[in-house]
């Protein structure tokens, strides 16, 4: 099991560039601040929107609505250890991307899963689309989770301060005038300051560690009647180090200290114009760095990029039986590094990824000047001829520069309201996305490969069965073809896959009262991938139940509740039917039965939260405790192996977790 | 990194107690395989066309099992990730003629290839004609890749300074007596020792990494093994950048094991096919 996490770390985290590239895109919302929002029909036929209030106040997310999207539908759920990015529709979680007001997301949670890298209170809106996203989004084969930041408060002075086990917060929101405000955060992890207390004494000789910290200033200008001025600043530092008093010594591979860096920066202009005809625009410019560094005993790595994200969207209204949405949006990224240690995996279905690190030979690569380029435009139109009737096609054209390869990626959206409490819709459209750029590196992959495809199909209907019941039922398949995949020899990784995914959806919101908060999901889905052997085969991450049901009531008083429940197949596993001594290395080699043929066990997990405010105007104190799985369920997340692999055990997750916070406003 | 804290919660912690000691040798076992080219015994790696023997160690908890066993050679597929596969047909195959004490030892020819694979099994009490046999008793499936021409040497464990709590301790005369012999070292039931190795410089060979982001030399990795008793840790390392070539570890007696003769086995490595190793003995005194 630390085999398979480590390397998983040091493998897997070459993944995080795939993270931190996409492209700039912004959502639907072109009325920044106004007191009365008018939600658009959306432009994707599986979009589902909650309000970051809501997700809030989801048990067991600790108030962070970007981690309440688990209880969505379409959402699998991923295991920490393997960086928590969303696993959407049976999509890699390279393949999917979250974004913030359209930024695509270096970082998403804090060493994978404490907390989100942006604090929900300065959220509007988070926004799922599990597949079938419209063309202003690009370069992904899986789905798309939309966080939309709120614009700072224009009433009067806002303050808000935190503390709780896992971190503090501070957030000051202000106008400045008629005509600006501004909101400046800033969050720490206390994990360090009670860390040493956790660690075995013996363990490690020095543990500087771990530390996270995110802060965000967003400033609002209004430069004319119609023109408004946006400027945000964020960023996230996430760094470890473990040093060993007595080395780890049972993998030769593995020895010596850990520590790593994950930092990202970023500054983002944007200009929305909004006047009285038809024609409105936005601008996006955003700028930043990014920094990468492992160190595991003798292997490491070093990435240093700097970004820049631009975006021109222009709309234009055509009357009330049309609109039409055009613009370009560019991704550039250009990256030094380097990187000794074992040649990296595939971006999944890698059954070697519990070996050795021993038994892999290092590689040694300096690359001080790899840059990606990826211009990108589209166009949509929106079409109207019923009002009961949206019909979306839509085409983006993208180009990897890197790769020297063009997409064309026709799409087809359409909503039809049947009666005035049933919709139907559906979708269906090309996707195409790069791989992993470092796939594309001579000296470790491939540098003719090209991107890869997907064809999304979906249909569902949206049912209003009672005044704040809502039922959704949906149905989809997938179609992955030209897939990257790892070969065993050069060119290490080719176009030779395709994959597979087809599967239903059940959602179920009740809103009884503004104080009462349900939501029921379901999903049912099969994920296969095929690599050049020509089997299909489970994906790594297929789930084919997940189940989940979110309640929240404000009680009165200052008080409130709330509780989650999931339930998850287990994810599916490879059987070790056996090993082999590898004399070169001292190391056994396990072998292998049919890839992904067995499943750990069921995913189950209880999470409540009680929270008591107090009003004292213009103050509010708020103290909280959340019991994240509340009866202790032992989740299998993984299996560790002898030596000689004769011997096997599954690994618990996190057990019994409370988090007692305190929580005062202004 | 966001793996890493999962990592040190989820695996580290509870990952202190293996379901097995490694260094424990409690059943029939290969150690190691070490490659003797014919007029260089000192060379790891053959050129095309020599002769090779490749000896194995297979150690048990008795001194001397019966062991049987078969080799194959072909040439390897140079493969990134996972279990290396032949990628030409086998050229080579060798079994013991009946189970015996005597160590394996698998002798071909060189072909012209960048690396040569070589697979085997290895059973207690039964005589093997195939790697597909099924041995009913105890029994070891093996692999060995070696490289085919370069310089890259043997380190060696003959020269090597061992001592056991400050005391030389030196090789036995007779390893597979089953008995205490009269030279080996007396130690008292429950005791802990430590155990001292100091390795040649020249054991290590230099690496050429035009990128300049490997260390000079290679590593030196020293597993360590009884028969009885425990060592506190199955590995030693000496890196590529390291000027230190001692290493210490420390041995537990068994408490219960008067009069009985425990057997020790050091394996040095330089991950790259080079590999030497030497055994000790001691008594357990009443």
């Amino acid at each position: 099991m630390r085999r398979r996490l480590i390397a998983s770390i040091w493998l897997a985290a070459l993944l995080w560039p795939a993270v931190s590239r996409g492209q700039e895109e912004e959502g639907d919302d072109l009325e920044f601040g106004a007191t009365v929002e008018v939600e658009a029909p959306p432009t994707e036929p599986v979009r589902r929107s909650v309000p970051a209030e809501d997700l809030r106040q989801v048990a067991g997310a600790r108030g962070d609505a970007l981690r309440a999207v688990e209880i969505l539908p379409g959402v699998a759920r991923s295991t920490s250890y393997e960086g928590g990015a969303p696993v959407l529709r049976g999509a890699g979680q390279h393949e999917s991307v979250v974004f913030l007001d359209g930024a695509p997301v270096p970082l998403l949670y804090h060493f994978g899963s404490a907390t989100s890298f942006f604090p929900s209170r300065l959220l509007e809106r988070v926004e799922l689309s599990p597949s079938n996203f419209s063309v202003r989004y690009g370069r992904l084969v899986g789905g798309i989770i939309e966080a939309r930041t709120k614009p700072p408060a224009t009433d009067r002075l806002h303050a808000l301060l935190e503390l709780s086990l896992i971190d503090s917060a501070a957030l000051v929101e202000t106008p400045l005038g008629r005509d600006a405000s501004m909101a400046v955060g800033v969050r720490r992890s206390n994990l360090d300051f009670f860390f040493s207390q956790l660690v075995p004494a013996d363990a490690y000789s020095v543990v500087a560690a771990p530390v996270y910290y995110d802060y965000q200033a967003i400033g609002t200008l209004r430069v004319a009647r119609d023109h408004r001025l946006r400027l945000m600043a964020y960023g996230s530092r996430d760094s470890l180090k473990l040093l060993f008093s007595k080395p780890v010594l049972d993998d030769p591979g593995l020895r010596g200290d850990i520590e790593g860096v994950l930092a990202f920066h970023r500054a983002n202009v944007m200009l929305e114009s909004t006047p009285a005809g038809p024609w409105s625009q936005r601008v996006s410019l955003t700028a930043g760095t990014l920094t990468r560094q492992q160190v595991v005993g003798p292997l490491r790595q070093k990435l240093e990029s700097v970004q820049l994200l631009g975006r021109v969207e222009e709309k234009l209204t055509l009357g009330s039986a049309a609109d039409l949405v055009f613009g370009i949006d560019t991704d550039v990224e250009l990256a030094d590094g380097t990187y000794h240690g074992p040649r990296p995996p595939g971006p999944e279905g890698d059954t070697n990824m519990g070996e050795s690190l021993a038994l892999s030979e290092n590689i040694s690569i300096h690359d001080d000047g790899f840059e990606i380029v990826q211009p990108g435009a589209f166009v949509e139109l929106t079409l109207r001829p019923d009002r009961r009737v949206s019909l979306i096609p839509g085409l983006r054209l993208d180009w990897y520069g890197h790769l020297r390869h063009g997409s064309v990626d026709p799409r087809l959206a359409t909503r039809v309201a049947v009666t005035d409490s049933t919709t139907l819709k559906g979708g269906v459209g090309l996707f195409t996305q790069p791989p992993v750029w470092y796939y594309a590196v001579p000296e470790l992959g491939n540098p003719d490969i090209d991107p890869y495809h997907a064809l999304h199909t979906s249909v569902g209907v949206e049912q209003k069965l009672a005044a704040g019941v809502t039922l959704g039922v949906e149905g989809y398949y997938k179609y992955i073809y030209d897939d990257v995949v790892a070969a065993p020899g050069s060119p290490y990784f080719v176009n030779a896959g395709s994959g597979r995914i087809f599967g239903s959806e059940l959602s179920l919101e009740l809103r009884p009262s503004p104080s009462t908060f349900v939501y029921a999901a379901y999903s049912l889905s099969r994920s296969e991938r095929r690599g050049p052997t020509g089997q299909w085969r489970l994906f790594d991450h297929d789930q084919t139940h997940v189940a989940s049901a979110t309640a929240s009531q404000r009680l009165g008083a200052g008080w409130s509740v709330g509780g989650r429940f999931r339930y998850v197949s287990g994810d599916p596993t490879t059987p070790v039917t056996g090993a082999v001594y590898d004399a070169r290395v001292g190391e056994y080699r396990p072998s292998y039965g049919a890839q992904n043929s067995q499943r750990r066990p069921a995913f189950h997990q209880l999470d409540v939260r009680v929270e008591k405010e107090w009003k004292i105007s213009p103050l509010s104190l708020a103290v909280y405790l959340e019991l994240l799985n509340a009866y202790n369920a032992k989740n299998q997340e993984g299996t560790r192996y002898s030596y000689d692999y004769s011997k096997s055990e599954g690994v618990s997750g996190l057990p019994l977790l409370p988090n007692l916070g305190i929580r005062g406003e202004l | 990194m966001r793996k890493l804290i999962v990592f040190a919660a989820l695996g580290l912690f509870g990952c202190d107690d293996p379901l097995a000691y490694p260094q424990d040798i409690d059943r029939l076992r290969v150690l190691g395989a070490r490659t003797r080219v014919a007029g260089d015994a000192s060379r790891a790696s053959p050129a095309p066309g020599e002769a090779v023997s490749l000896e194995w160690l297979v150690v048990d908890p008795e001194p001397s099992p019966a062991l049987g066993w078969f080799f194959a050679a072909c040439p390897s597929q140079g493969r990134s990730r996972g279990a290396p596969e032949c990628s030409g047909p086998v050229f080579a195959e060798q079994s013991s003629p009946a189970p015996s004490a005597a160590l394996p030892q698998f002798d071909f020819t060189a072909v012209d290839a960048e690396r040569i694979l070589v697979r085997g099994l290895v059973c207690r009490d039964a005589a093997v004609t195939s790697l597909s046999d099924a041995c009913a008793g105890e029994h070891e499936r093996v692999l060995f890749e070696l490289r085919v021409g370069g310089d890259n040497a043997n380190p060696t464990l003959a020269d090597a300074q061992l001592t056991l709590d400050g005391q030389p301790w030196p090789a036995p005369a007779d390893l597979a007596e089953p008995g205490c012999a009269a030279e080996d070292l007396p130690v008292a039931g429950d005791a802990k020792l430590s155990v001292q190795l100091v390795l040649a410089a020249s054991d290590r060979d230099p690496i050429q990494d035009p990128k300049g982001l490997a260390p000079p030399f290679e590593p030196l990795f020293v597993s360590q093994f009884s028969t009885l008793g425990h060592f506190a840790r199955p590995l030693s390392v000496i890196e590529g950048a390291s000027e230190q070539f001692d290493l210490s570890m420390s041995w537990r007696a068994p408490a219960d094991a008067a009069g009985q003769r425990a057997r020790f086995y050091f394996v040095v490595r330089d991950g790259r096919g080079g590999v030497d190793w030497s055994a000790r003995t001691l008594c357990l005194a009443p």
